[in-house]
């Protein structure tokens, strides 16, 4: 017995020497990264520290957004009217977030590039990319100011360790305004008006800086922001609007003189510009393209009678619209040869007609030569409803839901063919977005001469933009404008900004900053205008075109009073939330530093 | 005096002694003489009952005699023994049984339900099942199990062993179920994964489930921290032990087994009609048209005609029952010096669309080899090749999205002209077309091969030690072809929007398809290896009745991995899928990185020791631990320790111990520290990434971006389990035997991101940090019944688990009460409470009157609506504040741990037998929130045209249906208990019903055994849910759904 416990001693004594003294070998663990960039290459490179500001331009620079669905410009389908367009809203669903990922970029890029030698990057180089990245961050900060108010305002790069720094509560929004005021001046002095290198086509300039920073002195002027009208603020916006549009004149940029082509073809209008292009970077305009063209979504933007009416005639004068007087066919004949064929530039260059060719190089199925793409209704007795035409005028063809018989083709790309299963393999030319264009930097000084009483700096404005659009000067040279009064004038502006402007991302904007949701409210539900085929007419052919007064003899425009087709749905939009709730879920993060906006309930103050 | 111990001791060796010298007398049976009676000669061979491997050591012994023999290691014997008498043949671990003496017998022995003897693979090394512990079950595998309907390995283990956890994955081809052991203790977004180590080497889930059920001689389940500690910083999600078959020494024997089977759908939700559909959106949307799809009449009451009302059934239009074919041959066998076990097996899967097909190939080759008296080779060498053939997925996904998408699809949509050509139904593609391959296909090509060498030492010289290395390596190729094409498609006759002609009379002309811009050819190629050394150490000893044993670990694991894409579009002549026909112009062609391989290696090195300790098989205790290093952390943090320890007693050894019903009673304890470092790697380094592009220049170009990546944590280790089990195991009644466990279980250090540590304006991606906390417990329970009445053999066994996790800590943005996670189940259910419905005006009237600022998320009250129960007001203030918003959602479910049942039957009678698995969950709540979507313009669940609100049907079930594009419809459809019930089910598992032809037939021809099956998986599901929405085990209701499959089959062995 004693035997064998001290043999079982010894064992265990040799057993835990073993275990103890074996694993000493530790080393040969450390692999390498092969996934990620060493950060050691990256503020010693200037390719680096460049492409470190690519990122910043790719994650801010908007492209397309096709949200016409969201003001009176379109439709996306029936039953689409939005619930905040309703009515309908609610803290929980309507808020806007705090989003600081490019506030952080900008911030980390400007403390990283302030440490740069010279020997790394040329001053001059220096001096610019600070100068673009100030930009984004004014740009970044607006977005959230212009829908939230003030935020809390942060210029450094962040130590997540020291928790307590982190803490910042929200700005006025007066002193957001002053923040972005700042980096905008330093940006319009550090940029150059127009890049000398053709390769920098693109990039931010001091145009851009001084046009934003005067577009955001007119919201800070306006209702939203300035309910007493204080008269100062319209002061400021007005000098810097103007010396925005002043700089920008002296530097070459001007109205480009076909409005079709801003989309297409650079031009002296393109203050901002999101370059989309065949193979490297494509749009896919699938969401506003007619079914039979594209697959999956489609639908989007269809225009509604408010905006089909918006576009004056070519003489200026007001495309009226009676829908009492349908009925009469004389008068809808000559009001349908008035909408079709005595319009502005910009009516056909942005809205699409059923009835008229489609602008793309497909094929309706089973033609062998470009056709009309007939998107137009009859009457269904039967079932007591209108239905799409293209079906039998093309056998076999499939017949999209659009339901307008209009169509968004503002900047579509007309290269672009069905084959659109994703972004990266689609087919297609050019169609450039352009977030800031000469024609706002007109319209915003024009906009601000008026509150100030200065009608005819107003007025000029207004008849540049309509020369542009090839609309007839008349007689009094006056290009249809007829208001005189201050109260005309700024209604003018609010007419003429839905139409230059249309799908542009401008119309619920400028709404709200003029806080004019009445004008959507009074207009009911979203109205319709359709081309229906006369009782007893024949089918148009494939090649007919509305266009051609013979063919349009068998067609009348229509009233429809309520696209979404059910009474629960029109425009009711609150008028006592103008500003947007901040997130319930960002606010319980931080409870005491980021109020809700008094508005929805909140201690915060966006007038302040 | 000696004490009573020392009695028991003694009377245990001395019976050993016994035991030892009866068998070696034994050895000369011709001594014995009778002369009174007429002797005879039995010749005899002794097999297990299940696989027909010879018995070697199996005693012989004449009734009433003490006369006996042993088999020999072929199983065979010879007694000279008086003529009538009986034998009785008994073995360890085996169902003693009484024969008749006949000059030729076959004896086969059933396995004992109770086999504590059994010896049971640990890890790194093996202990007998009586001296165990920890929590461990092993599954010897059965016959039947190998016959099981399946390809993938993890199926055969549902229902068999308590806290295993299988789920029921869906029919489509190479779906693999998901396994868990016990509860997952963590939030960490990669969960616990179960670690899976096949003979040694530790491998992945895909590589468990490739296994071919026919190599595998049995599996081993590590449930507690005191045996998964051998696997440290990878031990909490569980272990599974593959061990593979070896040879036996003996005569040569040759199986051949062939199966063939076809699979039936199991039920979805029942769908609208096209009658239906039609009436539904007209109800739906009497005024508008959402879709541009309104129905006329005259529409509706055409397609009453066409399939009685049902419309296209798309997918029937393409369906067929998927089938499986098997072939399995293996050959072992050997001498004393060199054994082996060879087998290969083919499978064939033909999927439910035309153009899915599975093929799996598996070859195994285990080499045993005694090069001399102290070393063993051991080669093992397989190889796993699996052959996807696959429909393309461009236009509605994989085959998974391809089965939702046709079977709700619009139901006005014809498939096929009457002479089958695809017909153009107004869309990109005819996705029936593609499912027969008109647009190509996707094919991958996975090979692996696994090359494990072994050499085993016994050292000479020291009594009991002996030393292994073991170095094994395995490549992973893997290949996928995608070529896709557009095709022609036929333009019908039409009648306004529904009716499409389908007669080829009715052709208008054709239009090419879509689905992609141009047609293509594709290869993505992948190739990772590994490798793992292992040097290990064993000691096993006795010093009198103190009995030692362990092992010390040396394992180094290396893997690495690279690939890459690269496709040319378009084909400028002639479009075939070949690389030669395809577009020359560089402008066609790309090359990417194949993220799923990207080029990396990873590493682990750990140190391993176990050590376990009986006295006289009565006191045992055992130690483990595991040094672990991996590179995922940084240099500082990359070492843990990780130890456990156990106790057991066996109480019924004791003397004292006087009961006699109980044949065996033991009760163990032991706790443990293990880990889980699923975690990514590199987490601890600062890097900067690609970023997002700029587009710059009159001529543009792509200007690349950069940008930080995530900030790094350089404290990152991984979460840790400290893992307690209490077991106690019972064999009683001689036929029953029993396993209760209970485990706690405190995971810590757990992986997440701490949300709340930052506030909104704090924009970088913070890391994920250690500090989670998650309480559990659990018990598993276990009992098996095994016996004879008459000629039946039969065994039963019931497992039962249940597992509650809790969470300690873990940061939430808690905005509304109800997302609080602290001191709440993991599994708990939020949601709105309905308070009622809206039925009728006057219900409407009375209810805006009580609650005259009522509304949900800003929609005012109307008819058809739920309306719910108003519990708080903003800020989280306990008051109503007349409106529902998601202050008023509430925990409606405090959890929702399920009851895990497995039930196993199995009886066997002159050959025939009966195997049955159930396996089951009770106690569980699932959300069918799925079927209030959908768009009404595709089939809908059937309900919402028969049984929801409308003015004329007030007192329905479901409340009124709202068009997809109407936002109205979130004030039924958001999460509350209405769309809750309970998913309990019960289901047959698997049902395998055999005949062996009786052996003394099939010898006369030369043949060991034949045997014929019929096998079946997932016959019935006995479920509330299932009968009223659908399988509670399918993810939705137009899933794809579980399939029930049959197959039958033989098994030849020679």
């Amino acid at each position: 017995m004693k035997k064998s416990i001290y043999k079982l001693s010894r064992f265990l004594a040799v057993a835990g020497t073993l275990a103890l003294v074996v694993p000493a070998c530790k080393k040969g663990l450390d692999f390498t990264n092969t996934n990620a960039i060493n950060p050691a290459n990256v503020w010693n490179d200037p390719n680096m520290i460049k492409a470190f500001l690519n990122d910043i331009y790719g994650g801010s620079m908007p492209g397309f957004a096709f949200d016409g669905n969201n003001s009176d410009e379109g439709i996306n389908g029936p039953k689409t009217l939005g619930n905040y367009q309703r009515g309908i809203i609610t803290a929980d669903v309507n808020y806007v977030n705090l989003s600081y990922t490019y506030i952080d970029k900008t911030n980390y890029f400007l403390d990283q590039l302030s440490a740069v030698s010279p020997k790394v990057l040329d001053p001059s180089l220096k001096n610019q990319y600070t100068g673009e990245a100030k930009f984004w961050r004014a740009w970044t900060y607006w977005n959230m100011v212009s829908a939230l108010g003030g935020v809390p305002l942060i210029l450094h790069t962040q130590n997540p360790l020291d928790t307590t720094s982190l803490k910042v509560p929200r700005n006025k929004t007066s002193e957001c305004i002053t923040q972005i005021m700042k980096d905008l001046d330093s940006a319009a002095m550090l940029l150059p008006a127009v890049y000398p290198s053709n390769t920098d086509f693109g990039r931010i300039t001091k145009i851009a800086a001084m046009g934003l920073k005067g577009k955001i002195l007119m919201w800070y002027a306006s209702p939203l922001f300035n309910p007493s009208n204080d008269q100062s603020r319209w002061q400021n916006a007005y000098n810097a609007t103007k010396a925005a549009v002043d700089s920008a004149a002296n530097a070459g940029y001007m109205l480009n003189p076909n409005y079709r082509n801003i989309w297409y073809v650079r031009n002296k209008e393109m203050i901002m510009v999101n370059q989309f292009y065949w193979s490297d970077h494509p749009m896919n305009f699938a969401p506003i393209r007619p079914l039979p063209f594209t697959q999956g979504s489609t639908g989007s933007n269809q225009p509604i009678l408010s905006l089909l009416t918006a576009y004056p005639k070519r003489d200026g004068s007001p495309m009226q619209f009676d829908k009492a007087q349908l009925s009469n066919p004389a008068y809808n004949a000559q009001f349908l040869t008035d909408f079709y064929t005595n319009r502005d530039d910009r009516f056909y260059a942005t809205i699409y007609c059923g009835g008229t060719v489609y602008p793309t190089p497909d094929l309706i199925v089973g033609q062998t030569g470009k056709t009309t793409y007939w998107l137009a209704f009859k009457w269904d007795a039967a079932n007591n409803k209108y239905t799409n035409i293209f079906g039998s005028v093309y056998p076999g063809g499939a017949q999209g839901s659009e339901i307008t018989g209009f169509l968004d083709r503002k900047a579509l790309d007309t290269a672009q063919t069905l084959n659109t299963v994703s972004s990266a393999q689609l087919n297609g030319g050019v169609a450039f977005a352009v977030p800031m264009r000469f024609a706002e930097l007109l319209m915003n000084y024009g906009e601000c001469a008026n509150e100030l009483g200065k009608s005819s700096e107003a007025l000029d404005v207004l008849h540049q933009i309509r020369k542009r659009a090839n609309i007839l000067p008349g007689a009094s040279n006056n290009y249809g404008i007829t208001a005189a009064s201050q109260a005309d004038i700024r209604t003018a502006y609010i007419n003429e900004k839905q139409v230059e402007f249309a799908f542009e991302n401008q119309r619920l904007p400028d709404l709200r900053r003029w806080k004019r949701y009445d004008i959507l409210n009074s207009q009911g539900a979203r109205h319709g205008l359709l081309l229906v085929i006369n009782p007893g007419a024949p089918l148009p052919a494939p090649t007919d075109n509305i266009m051609n007064p013979s063919v349009r003899t068998n067609f009348s425009a229509t009233y429809v009073d309520n696209l979404d087709g059910d009474p629960t749905f029109y425009f009711n939009l609150d008028l006592n939330h103008w500003f947007y709730p901040l997130n319930p879920a960002q606010i319980s993060l931080e409870p005491n530093n980021l109020p809700q906006n008094n508005e929805w309930g909140g201690s915060f103050d966006p007038l302040q | 005096m000696i004490s009573l111990p020392k009695l028991t001791m003694i009377a245990t060796s001395m019976s050993c002694l016994l035991l030892l010298s009866d068998l070696s007398y034994a050895q000369a049976p011709k001594e014995v003489t009778g002369h009174a009676q007429e002797t005879i000669v039995v010749k005899g061979v002794v097999q297990d009952s299940k696989d027909l491997s010879p018995l070697s050591g199996a005693v012989i012994q004449q009734q009433g005699s003490s006369l006996k023999t042993a088999a020999n290691d072929k199983g065979a014997f010879e007694i000279r023994v008086p003529a009538k008498s009986k034998l009785i043949v008994s073995m360890v671990g085996y169902s003693t049984i009484v024969v008749n003496a006949a000059p030729d017998v076959v004896i086969k022995l059933e396995t004992h339900a109770s086999s504590m003897e059994d010896v049971v693979v640990i890890g790194y090394g093996s202990q007998k099942k009586e001296l165990l512990t920890g929590s461990v079950a092993n599954m010897k595998f059965k016959e039947a199990d190998k016959e099981m309907p399946s390809t993938m390995l993890a199926n055969v283990l549902a229902g068999q062993m308590a806290g295993v956890n299988v789920s029921t994955p869906t029919g489509l081809p190479g779906q693999a179920p998901t396994l868990t052991i016990r509860t997952v203790t963590t939030f960490n977004a990669a969960g616990q994964p179960v670690l899976y180590v096949i003979d040694g080497k530790i491998m992945g889930a895909t590589d468990f489930n490739n296994l071919s059920p026919n190599d595998i001689d049995n599996i081993t389940v590590l449930k507690d921290a005191a045996s998964t500690a051998t696997y440290g910083s990878r031990g909490a999600g569980g272990v599974v032990l593959v061990t593979t078959k070896t040879g036996v020494a003996g005569k040569a024997r040759i199986n051949y087994s062939f199966n063939t089977g076809t699979d039936k759908r199991a039920k979805n939700v029942p769908l609208t009609s096209a009658v239906q559909a039609g009436e539904l959106y007209q109800r739906i949307n009497p005024t508008s048209d959402p879709a541009g799809w309104g129905w006329t009449q005259s529409d509706i009451d055409y397609f009453k005609n066409i399939n009685n009302g049902w419309g296209y059934d798309q997918l029937g239009a393409v369906w067929r029952d998927p089938s499986t074919t098997s072939h399995n041959l293996s050959a072992s066998g050997g001498t004393d010096k060199l054994r082996y076990y060879v087998g290969g097996s083919y499978v064939k899967q033909n999927g439910f669309l035309n153009n899915l097909k599975y093929d799996k190939y598996n070859v195994r080759a285990n080499i045993t080899t005694n090069l001399t008296k102290n070393l063993e080779i051991f080669a093992g060498l397989s190889l796993n090749n699996d052959l996807t053939y696959s429909t393309t997925n461009t236009s509605v996904g994989d085959p998974n999205g391809i089965y939702t998408k046709l079977l709700v699809w619009q139901p006005d949509q014809p498939v096929w002209t009457n002479t089958g050509k695809p017909i153009d139904y107004g869309w990109i593609a005819n996705v029936g077309a593609e499912t027969r391959g008109d647009g190509g296909y996707i094919n991958s090509n996975y090979l692996k091969p696994v090359i494990n060498l072994r050499g085993t030492y016994k050292v000479p010289f020291v009594k009991g030690l002996s030393a292994i290395a073991n170095y094994s390596k395995s490549y992973t190729d893997n290949r996928t072809k995608t070529f896709q094409k557009q095709y022609t498609m036929y333009v019908m006759q039409k009648q306004g929007l529904h009716i499409i002609s389908t007669n080829d009379t009715g052709i208008v002309s054709t239009k090419t398809s879509s689905q992609v811009s141009q047609s293509y050819i594709q290869e993505d190629a992948g190739w990772g290896e590994d490798r793992q050394l292992n040097l290990q150490l064993n000691y096993e000893r006795a010093f009198g009745q103190h009995h030692v044993k362990g092992w010390l670990v040396y394992e180094n694991f290396v893997q690495s991995g690279l690939g890459m894409s690269a496709g040319i579009n378009g084909f400028p002549v002639y479009t075939t899928d070949q690389w030669w026909a395809a577009s020359t112009s560089n402008a066609q062609s790309y090359v990417s990185n194949n993220t799923k391989y990207s080029d990396t290696t990873i590493g682990r090195k750990s140190w391993v020791g176990q050590f376990f300790y009986d006295y006289a098989g009565k006191y045992l205790a055992s130690f483990t631990y595991r040094y672990d290093g991996s590179m995922r952390f940084a240099p500082d943090q990359r070492w843990g320790f990780f130890p456990s320890g156990s106790v057991g007693w066996v109480i019924s050894k004791e003397s004292f111990f006087k009961v006699n019903w109980i044949d065996m009673l033991k009760v163990r304890a032991s706790a443990g520290l293990v880990g889980n470092d699923a975690v990514p790697s590199y987490y601890w380094q600062e890097t900067y990434v690609p970023g997002k592009s700029a587009y710059f220049g009159t001529n543009p170009s792509t200007n690349a971006g950069v940008t930080y990546g995530s900030i790094p944590n350089k404290n990152l280790t991984w979460e840790k389990s400290l893992n307690k089990n209490i077991g106690v195991d019972l064999n009683f009644l001689r036929h029953f035997n029993a396993t209760a466990e209970y485990w706690h279980t405190h995971t810590y250090d757990i992986l997440g991101l701490r949300t709340t540590l930052v506030p909104p304006t704090f924009s970088p991606t913070l890391p994920a940090y250690n500090y989670g906390v998650v309480n559990a417990q659990g018990v598993d329970v276990n009992l098996g019944y095994a016996n004879r009445a008459g000629k039946v053999n039969f065994h039963t066994n019931i497992t039962a688990s249940y597992g509650a996790a809790k969470y300690e800590l873990r940061d939430v943005n808690a905005t509304y009460d109800w997302q609080t996670f602290n001191g709440r189940s993991t599994t708990y259910i939020a949601g709105y409470k309905v308070a009622g419905m809206l039925r009728t005006q006057d219900d409407l009237d009375q209810f805006t009157k009580a609650n005259p600022n009522y509304n949900f998320n800003g929609n005012k009250p109307a008819l058809g609506q739920l309306v719910y129960a108003d519990l708080a007001g903003a800020g989280n203030v306990k008051t109503p504040d007349g409106k529902i918003d998601s202050y008023d959602g509430t925990v409606l479910r405090k959890n929702n741990n399920p009851v895990v049942l497995g039930l196993n039957l199995g009886a066997e009678w002159k050959g025939f037998t009966i195997e049955a698995t159930f396996n089951g969950m009770v106690r569980q709540w699932k959300s069918f929130n799925d079927l209030s979507g959908g768009v009404e313009w595709n089939r809908v669940w059937n309900q919402w045209y028969s049984n929801s609100w409308s003015t004329s049907s007030p007192n329905a079930w479901l409340p009124k249906r709202y068009s997809a594009n109407d936002g109205t419809k979130d004030v039924n459809n958001s999460g509350s208990n209405f769309w809750y019930a309970n998913a309990s089910f019960v289901r047959l598992k698997f049902l395998n019903l055999a005949y062996s032809l009786p052996s003394q037939y099939v010898q006369k021809i030369g043949v060991q055994s034949i045997r014929f099956y019929f096998s079946g998986a997932n016959l019935f599901v006995i479920s509330k849910f299932n009968k009223k929405y659908y399988d509670p085990e399918m993810s939705g209701g137009t899933a794809f759904p579980i399939m029930k499959s049959v197959n039958f089959g033989a098994s030849i062995t020679l």
